[in-house]
Parts: C-alpha cells; sequence; structure tokens
C-alpha cells in the first residue's frame, strides 16, 4: 500500500480510577489506506473509544497516547485544538453510536443538516434547505418535508442513523469512522446506505474505518477485517476469509450466529481464556 | 397475554398530526415470543411505546394479562404487568444516575427489599460487572449500557417484556449470552416477550410467530415454521430472508 491515509501506531487510552489507572485501549496499531476496514470486537473492547480517539472526540476523564496518529501528514494527537476542529466533519467525519443523542436535541433535524450545509458549502439559507431535502430524499427517507422540522427524540431509530449519514455526505471527508451506523436499518435501506458510501468512496480515495457487530455485513461490504478484544487488536484477515480466522475469540464469534437454516435450542457461547487479554496478536 | 385491536397511533397536532400506526391487530399468548420485523420508520417502536404506556396518543384497545388498559391513565396494577427495553438505551437510561441507582429505580418505586443484592445479580445475568453500579452511563460501552436497559426490565420480573431491537448494539457471543438468558427466563417464569428486531437470525431464533410491518400497518403475519421454510407473499419479507441466505 502507498502512503496510507491514516496509519496509527500503540495507541493507548487510559482513565483514572479509584484503583490505580484503567487502560481501555492497549496497544492498538493499524492503517487504514483507500479502503473499507471493518472493526469488529467484543462489547466493551474499546473499539469506539480508538475511532473516538482519531477524532479527538474522547470523554474528558480519558487520556489517550500513540507513538503515531498521522492523518494527513499531521499529527493528530498534537494538533491545536483549533485545527482539529476545522477537521471534524471536514477531512475526517465520524458517525457517532447513538446518533439520536449526540445530533443537538433542541434544534430540528432539518436545521441541523442545512447548517452543515451552509458550513461546507457556503450556500445560503434556502439553498440550504432545499438541499436538505434532497439528501433526505438521498438517504432513503419518506416524506422529508415532514421529517425536516422533526426534533432527533421525534425520528425513528434508523432515521437517525441516515440523518448522522446526510450531515457526512456534505462534507465529503477523506476519512469516514462511521460506529455501527447501519444497526437499526432494515436490509434494503442498509443496503441502500452502503451504496451511498461506495458512492462517496468512487469520488475520491477515502479510508473507511466500519465498526459494527454485523459480521455477514463485514465480510460481504469490507475489504479487511480487524478484531478486538479487550482493548487489543488480537487478529487481522482479509474481510471476505473472515471465516478462515483462527483466534479463538474470532471462532467463537462465528459460532454465536444465530440463523434461520441452522436452528438450535440454544446458542453457542464464549468460554472466554485469560491468556487472550495478555497474548501478543499473532502476526 | 398481550391483544391489541385496530390500534391507531398519531404523533402531532392538527395540520401536523401523523398517523403513525394504522389498524394494527394482534395477540400474543402467555409464554410466546411474538417478533415484529419492517422498514425502518414503519411505527415497530410507536406500538411498543403505545403498549407500555410511554405514549398516549392512540385508539384501539389493547389488553394485557385480560385487562383491557387506558390510553391516558396507567394503574399500578398495569404498570406492573409490562416492562420495555428501549431501542436507545438513553431512553431509559437517566444521565446523571449510576449505573446501580437506574437499575434499583424500579424496585425503590415498588418498594422491594434486598436491592443491593438484586442489582449484583441482575448485573451478573447481562454480563457486567458488579463495580459498573458506581459508573454512570456515558463512562460505559454502547452495548455495556444495552445491557443496563435489559437488566433494569428484568428488574421487577413482570410477565411481560416489551424488547426494542434488545440486541442491536451486542457483538453476536454477548448477544448468545443474552438470548440464551431470555429463553431461561421464560421457559422458568413463562414470561411473554414482543420483540422488535431488524435481524433474521435472531427472529428465526427467538420468534414464534411474526407481523412484518410496512407504512404503519401489519402486512403480513407468520409462524415461525412458514418463516423458515420461506413460504411469504410479501416482497419485503422475501428480501428480509434472502439476506438470510446469503449468509
Ligand atoms: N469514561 C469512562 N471511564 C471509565 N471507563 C470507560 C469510560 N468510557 C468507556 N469506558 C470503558 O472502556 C471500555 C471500552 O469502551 P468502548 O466504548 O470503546 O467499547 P466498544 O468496543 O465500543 O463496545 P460496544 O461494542 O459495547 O459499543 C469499556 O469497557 C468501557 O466500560
Ligand atoms: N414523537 C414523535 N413525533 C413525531 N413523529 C414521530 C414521533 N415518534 C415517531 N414518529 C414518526 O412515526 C414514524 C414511525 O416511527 P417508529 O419509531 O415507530 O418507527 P420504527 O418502525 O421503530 O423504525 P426504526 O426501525 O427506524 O426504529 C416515523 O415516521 C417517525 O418519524
Ligand atoms: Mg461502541
Ligand atoms: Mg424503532
Amino acid at each position: 500500500m502507498s502512503d496510507p491515509i491514516l496509519s496509527v501506531r500503540n495507541l493507548r487510552v487510559t482513565f483514572p480510577s479509584l484503583a490505580g489507572r484503567i487502560e481501555a485501549v492497549r496497544g492498538v496499531s493499524f492503517d487504514i489506506g483507500n479502503e473499507k476496514v471493518g472493526l469488529i470486537g467484543e462489547s466493551g473492547s474499546g473499539k469506539s473509544l480508538t475511532g473516538r480517539s482519531i477524532m479527538r472526540l474522547l470523554p474528558k476523564a480519558a487520556h489517550p497516547v500513540a507513538d503515531r496518529m498521522r492523518f494527513d501528514g499531521k499529527e493528530i494527537l498534537s494538533l491545536p485544538e483549533g485545527e482539529m476542529r476545522g477537521m471534524r466533519g471536514g477531512e475526517i467525519a465520524m458517525i457517532l453510536q447513538d446518533p439520536k443523542f449526540s445530533l443537538n436535541p433542541i434544534m430540528s433535524v432539518g436545521d441541523q443538516i442545512a447548517e452543515t450545509c451552509r458550513i461546507h458549502l457556503k450556500l445560503s439559507k434556502r439553498e440550504a434547505r432545499a438541499r436538505t431535502l434532497h439528501l433526505l430524499e438521498q438517504v432513503h427517507i419518506n416524506d422529508p418535508a415532514r421529517v425536516y422540522p422533526l426534533f432527533p427524540h421525534e425520528v425513528s431509530g434508523g432515521m437517525g442513523q441516515r440523518i448522522m449519514i446526510a450531515m457526512m455526505i456534505v462534507a465529503r471527508p477523506s476519512l469516514i469512522i462511521a460506529d455501527e451506523p447501519t444497526s437499526a436499518l432494515d436490509v434494503s435501506v442498509r443496503g441502500q446506505i452502503l451504496r451511498i458510501l461506495d458512492e462517496l468512496r468512487a469520488e475520491r480515495p477515502t479510508g473507511l474505518l466500519f465498526i459494527t457487530h454485523d459480521l455477514n455485513l463485514v465480510r460481504r461490504f469490507c475489504d479487511r477485517v480487524l478484531i478486538m478484544y479487550s482493548g487489543r487488536i488480537v487478529e487481522e484477515l482479509p474481510a471476505s476469509r473472515l471465516d478462515e480466522a483462527e483466534h479463538p475469540y474470532t471462532r467463537g464469534l462465528l459460532d454465536a450466529i444465530p440463523r434461520l437454516d441452522r436452528p438450535r435450542d440454544r446458542l453457542a457461547t464464549l468460554q472466554r481464556d485469560p491468556r487472550w487479554i495478555t497474548e501478543e496478536a499473532g502476526r | 397475554m398481550i391483544e391489541v385491536e385496530d390500534l391507531q397511533v398519531f404523533y402531532g397536532e392538527g395540520r401536523d398530526r401523523f398517523h403513525a400506526v394504522r389498524d394494527v391487530s394482534f395477540r400474543v399468548e402467555k409464554g410466546e415470543t411474538y417478533g415484529l420485523v419492517g422498514e425502518s420508520g414503519s411505527g415497530k417502536s410507536s406500538v411498543l411505546n403505545a403498549i407500555a404506556g410511554r405514549h398516549s396518543d392512540w385508539t384501539g384497545t389493547v389488553r394485557l394479562a385480560g385487562a383491557e388498559v387506558d390510553p391516558r391513565r396507567r394503574n399500578p396494577a398495569d404498570r406492573q404487568k409490562v416492562q420495555i427495553v428501549f431501542q436507545d438505551p438513553f431512553g431509559a437510561i437517566h444521565p446523571k444516575h449510576t449505573i446501580g441507582g437506574t437499575i434499583a429505580e424500579p424496585l425503590a418505586i415498588n418498594r422491594r427489599q434486598n436491592r443491593g443484592e438484586t442489582v449484583d445479580a441482575l448485573l451478573r445475568q447481562v454480563g457486567l460487572p458488579g463495580r459498573f453500579r458506581y459508573r454512570y452511563p456515558h463512562q460505559i460501552s454502547g452495548g455495556q449500557r444495552q445491557r443496563v436497559s435489559i437488566a433494569r426490565a428484568l428488574a421487577l420480573q413482570s410477565p411481560i417484556l416489551l424488547l426494542d431491537e434488545p440486541t442491536s448494539a451486542l457483538d453476536v457471543s454477548v448477544q448468545a449470552e443474552i438470548l440464551n438468558l431470555l429463553q431461561d427466563l421464560r421457559r422458568d417464569q413463562g414470561l411473554t416477550y414482543l420483540m422488535v428486531t431488524h435481524d433474521i437470525g435472531v427472529v428465526g431464533h427467538m420468534c414464534d410467530r411474526i407481523g412484518v410491518m410496512k407504512d404503519g400497518r401489519i402486512v403480513e403475519e407468520l409462524t415461525k415454521a412458514q418463516l423458515v421454510r420461506g413460504e411469504t407473499a410479501h416482497p419485503f419479507t422475501r428480501e428480509l430472508l434472502s439476506e438470510s441466505l446469503l449468509g
């Protein structure tokens, strides 16, 4: 791969606690080029914190360090906050895991998208409104004119996710961090959203970090997949070869998927081995 | 256990009044799991919120354990009968309350004893360490928050559980643990579930029957056997199934 868009080495995120420090991300390294990288792993393993470190959108108490966190020739972790703010929602965009709660609760969803249009596309108020209606249609929201004035708590779960995606389309970022952007979408809308992401990437080289629990989606949509367990990347594979994974955690994940064509009384669960926490990733 | 007849759900006033759920009828027997699937925005959460008493602008008949409920007034006995796990974990979790306080709140309202022990047991059941009770919602991950809202809904051991995408934020191994737990509770305590999910594998594993929603209506009802055999008339259901076969 020629110069990656994002290069991360030895990222660590710690929190102070009564019992010393908690290290939630424990030495994560990866590169993202012009490709779609899936990030899967156990609930609480540090996926969202990894994504949010790249945006520098961490909780106040969090302390991130890395040997390298380079985007577009810049060291993200040492960038002045002003410069970082310009980059957020511009060059780098993130779709947060709880979209409805990351939106401004007292501003209509339409006005929020329109504001993004005015900032990024320098549109007038009227143009921004027209553009917003068009964007809502593009993310397959029926009846955009009805949805425009709704507040975030008045839209359905899947509509909230699509509103975040509409805002991202406006910004045309070269790095997209998507934290479970489609978990509330039905299969047909999900397919349409994935197509939109592909269309965006076709216009210019774009790195995509796709955090998800949907293994089928990763297998079909992503190029590569990283698997996290307890703050570290324990395995890395071409996404199409996910089924050949060797780490016992990944194997356990594959076995735990409920399938219509393979009914069972009880689903298989993991026997977690304490060694998974300490062993180095096999590379 | 749950009987819904001719349910209509509305939002807004006057000219902006929106008819989100239209003529929805279905029933769920005691010990059964009924799945609601369908397009994003088709009204699934609206049905659950009306049944749970979270939204009052509806007409039609809703009977829980044989007794009709009033859209505007819930007596304490009605409220004991049903708990809901929200699609957005933040919907049930107060941002300024600790995890322990959130789970204990329904216990406190109902003056239950031994609340500390119950909270510990509930956390353990959903696979979270006991020390999490001292944390705040923003100090845990998305999937951990989802499990907190499941623990809270289980606290009162209500006979009816409404589950709105209860495992959407969980990796499949933790999801398997939660689904096994729900199956055990259903078997041991005869609980009745009404469940919304986009995951056809989860539907097939959990649900005895499903209703497929589109534009506020139930357009098709299927048994699990029909679902597994692919006996469906509606294109949306077929699309759901094609997804699972691509597996
Ligand atoms: N403010 C905080 N203080 C202490 N610990 C925290 C804080 N925020 C997150 N954590 C912990 O850090 C770990 C990683 O959290 P993160 O949100 O990155 O998980 P995740 O992999 O995204 O999980 P999920 O799939 O459930 O969303 C979790 O165990 C969480 O409890
Ligand atoms: N408080 C509200 N005010 C106005 N409209 C609302 C409100 N709540 C829901 N709606 C509308 O009702 C419709 C149905 O929403 P609902 O949340 O029931 O959908 P859903 O089937 O659960 O979708 P999803 O799968 O995306 O969660 C949507 O068009 C939504 O905008
Ligand atoms: Mg997360
Ligand atoms: Mg919903």
